[in-house]
């Protein structure tokens, strides 16, 4: 169920959009740089804290991984971003200081909406998002610490 | 083909209005055999309220719970308009394109046992009176060919039956009795809306809900989770399947089939429905249809009658007035959401438990014929786990995502709003001239048109919206969206409207086909009007339950035929 969830959200994504990423030519699996490339970009999306854990504390990284392995172009677009952060004109993505990773980061997040930076952003920000809350290891800090159900929120209320 | 066991009655779909005919016609000594083509939900298995990932979660959607549509190029957007667009602050615009766009599937439904109010929030609404009045009022529109005095014991009785919780005040809705259960307390969300409608001169008031507000009948009160269209766990919510459906098999006299799409239906030469075709399995059968009840919903309801044209029927069947699949209307809706500091535990409470029908007449909106309700919709649009957050309210990543996620949650401030839908000529549902199902049947294809009334309608209420949620004390909107550029159906209606004239409808005032004596259309695809806003299940209930005591009593006048 949550594998058909996230791959409608991809399919939603790249539906009707001017990017085209093509699935054809993803045909390899991710190596120890990109698996490592991909992790630091998913610490930055979702750093740790006193409170939670990171998005690879959570293990956000091996659930999008496992979705791109049915889901050929979100795999593509995974491959092309990880390329685009490791040629940014210096070190590679994972060797630069937290600072220049959050710059690198936030200006792909403003970058043209049909280049690939800021399409990968969007795509993974949405789907680590959806993966990291559904970890109750993620609530520290809210006002949840349960399921909506079997209890409910009984009033009263504030 | 070999034709089965006679039924009294067959009805053909089991949703607000299919069950609750299947249910009437049961109590009244008739064997039915109820068609459904979707499954049958298991509310402990199939619903995730429990499961942390919960929020991922929207209504299920197993094999056959999504009958296929098809949606004709819709709207070119006017950028005079563009203050209706929609939007939220992490992704921006959500539509880049220069027309209006289907919203996901663009009509929301469920086929299943219980149909859409498997999924429906449960309001649960009596028609504006004067909402069935529209054309001999104001001139626009149509009139409902009978009155809410017709309505109104049927009302009652189905309020009952479901176990509706309301207050007393219902302004021009009359009532003969009392609902049955108490209103429901207001959320933390719903009392700021209260308390900030007062100073601009808004009425808001506990909305009539399907949800029990005390164990009645079997089933227990609502526990407040928020979530009532993920789907109700524990069955307080009055869905067809834990009200009517339920009753019916009480009786003994009703036979349910699930996962069994009707595929055509055949009418003699004299105009009888004799017969109808459906899928069991990979196996077609045939079953005689004394009395056939179709509630399929506006969209496949005329699909069926329009694929089962013939010989002596070319426009396909209950189509002699060329009136099936017009008219159809579609829900024009708006909602705006908000940060309020201070607030919090916008996430608990009962999905829409407050609403203001303040604008709901049809000329109580200054300038335009046609009114609207607004209600509260911080639950009902997802705004209860910290993924809408982080998806919708809060931009950006890193450290600023997590706290602003944090300090957030449970401040979100919605305000949603229905308004009537008129009827207008580029706004149909028509078979699909290329695209089939896996049956070779034309999948119904929908075409809707936005007039300049339904724009100004949305203008009045994103307005209106935004005046209350400053007044609440919103800081700023983070999200806005609406019928202006998302087709988004989940109210729908008209497309074999009821009428007196056989040559301008496609029902009598009893839901009888005017050329078939023997079928009867129990669905909101009779609806002559949408209403200003109200949600249609306890209308299309009361409709049904009518529907079935004309047809117990044998009471109903002779269909003005007409030649086919």
């Amino acid at each position: 169920m949550q594998r058909r969830r996230l791959l409608k959200i991809v399919g939603a994504f790249f539906l009707g959009q001017a990017l085209d990423i093509a699935p054809a030519l993803a045909a390899t699996r991710p190596g120890a740089r990109e698996r490592a490339t991909f992790a630091a970009f998913l610490d930055v999306l979702l750093p740790g804290d006193t409170l939670s854990g990171s998005a690879t504390e959570l293990r956000v990284d091996e659930q999008l991984w496992a979705l791109s392995d049915t889901e050929a172009r979100f795999r593509r677009l995974l491959e092309l971003g990880c390329q685009w952060l490791n040629m940014t004109g210096g070190p590679p993505f994972t060797e630069l200081s937290a600072l220049q990773q959050n710059a690198v980061v936030g200006w792909m997040s403003t970058s043209d909406w049909d280049q690939i930076p800021r399409r990968f952003y969007e795509l993974v920000r949405q789907t680590a998002v959806e993966v990291y809350y559904s970890d109750p290891a993620a609530w520290h800090g809210l006002p949840i610490d349960r399921p909506p159900q079997p209890l409910g929120y009984l009033p009263p209320w504030q | 083909m070999a034709v089965n066991k006679r039924f009294d009655a067959v009805v053909v779909g089991s949703g607000a209005g299919g069950a609750a005919a299947a249910w009437r016609l049961c109590e009244k000594g008739l064997h039915v055999l109820l068609l459904e083509a979707g499954p049958r939900f298991d509310p402990t298995r199939d619903y995730t309220l429990s499961q942390p990932d919960w929020e991922r979660h929207r209504f299920p959607e197993p094999p056959g719970s999504q009958g296929k549509i098809s949606i004709a190029p819709l709207d070119r957007l006017d950028p005079a308009d563009a203050d209706l667009r929609s939007w939220n602050r992490v992704v921006g615009t959500l539509v880049r394109e220069e027309t209006r766009q289907a919203m996901g599937p663009g009509y929301h439904h469920v086929q299943g046992v219980g149909g859409s109010t498997l999924h429906f929030v449960g309001e649960s609404h009596r028609m504006h009176p004067d909402a069935m009045k529209l054309r001999s009022q104001h001139g626009v529109g149509c009139d409902w060919p009978i009155d809410y005095a017709d309505l109104e014991p049927y009302y009652a009785l189905c309020e009952n039956l479901v176990g509706v919780a309301g207050p007393p005040d219902q302004g021009a809705r009359w009532r003969s009795t009392s609902f049955p259960l108490p209103a429901h307390p207001l959320s933390p969300p719903a009392q700021r809306l209260v308390a900030a409608g007062r100073p601009l001169g808004m009425h808001w008031q506990p909305n009539s809900r399907a949800a029990l507000s005390a164990a009645y009948d079997g089933r227990p009160a609502c526990n407040y989770c928020g979530n009532c269209n993920r789907g109700c766990p524990i069955g307080d919510k009055g869905s067809a399947d834990v009200t009517f459906i339920r009753k019916g098999l009480g009786s003994g006299r009703l036979t349910l089939k699930p996962a069994s799409p009707v595929v055509r239906i055949r009418a003699t030469a004299s105009g009888r429905i004799d017969t109808l075709d459906y899928l069991e399995g990979k196996t077609i059968r045939r079953i005689e249809t004394p009395i056939l009840v179709l509630a399929a919903g506006a969209v496949q309801s005329p699909r069926l009658l329009l694929n089962s044209h013939g010989r002596h029927y070319r426009k396909g069947l209950a189509n002699g007035s060329g009136q099936v699949g017009r008219n159809f209307m579609e829900t024009l809706s708006w909602n705006s959401t908000g940060l309020v500091p201070g607030l919090a535990q916008s996430h608990v409470g009962l999905q829409s438990d407050a609403i203001c029908w303040d604008f709901n007449a049809p000329d109580a909106i200054p300038g335009l014929i046609g009114g609207c309700r607004f209600n509260s919709s911080t639950q009902e649009i997802g705004f209860t786990g910290p993924i809408a957050y982080a998806l919708r309210a809060i931009s950006g990543f890193g450290k600023q995502l997590k706290d602003g996620v944090r300090a957030s949650f449970g401040s979100a401030l919605s305000v949603g709003a229905i308004a009537e839908f008129l009827p207008n000529e580029e706004t149909f549902v028509e078979l699909d001239p290329q695209k089939k199902d896996r049956l070779g049947i034309p999948l119904p294809r929908l075409h809707s048109h936005l007039s300049r009334q339904e724009i100004e309608r949305l203008k009045f209420m994103a307005s209106q919206s935004r005046r209350l949620l400053k007044e609440a004390g919103a800081t700023e909107l983070v999200e806005e969206f609406g019928a202006w550029d998302h087709f988004s159906a989940t109210h729908v209606f008209g497309t074999c409207r009821m009428g007196n004239d056989s040559l301008a409808s496609v029902v009598d005032p009893h839901c009888r086909s005017h050329e078939h004596s023997n079928l009867y259309i129990t669905d909101a695809s009779v609806f002559p009007s949408s209403g200003g806003g109200e949600s249609p299940s306890l209308t299309i209930h009361a409709l049904a339950v009518r529907a079935a005591d004309a047809i117990a009593s044998g009471t109903v006048l002779p269909p003005s035929r007409r030649g086919v």
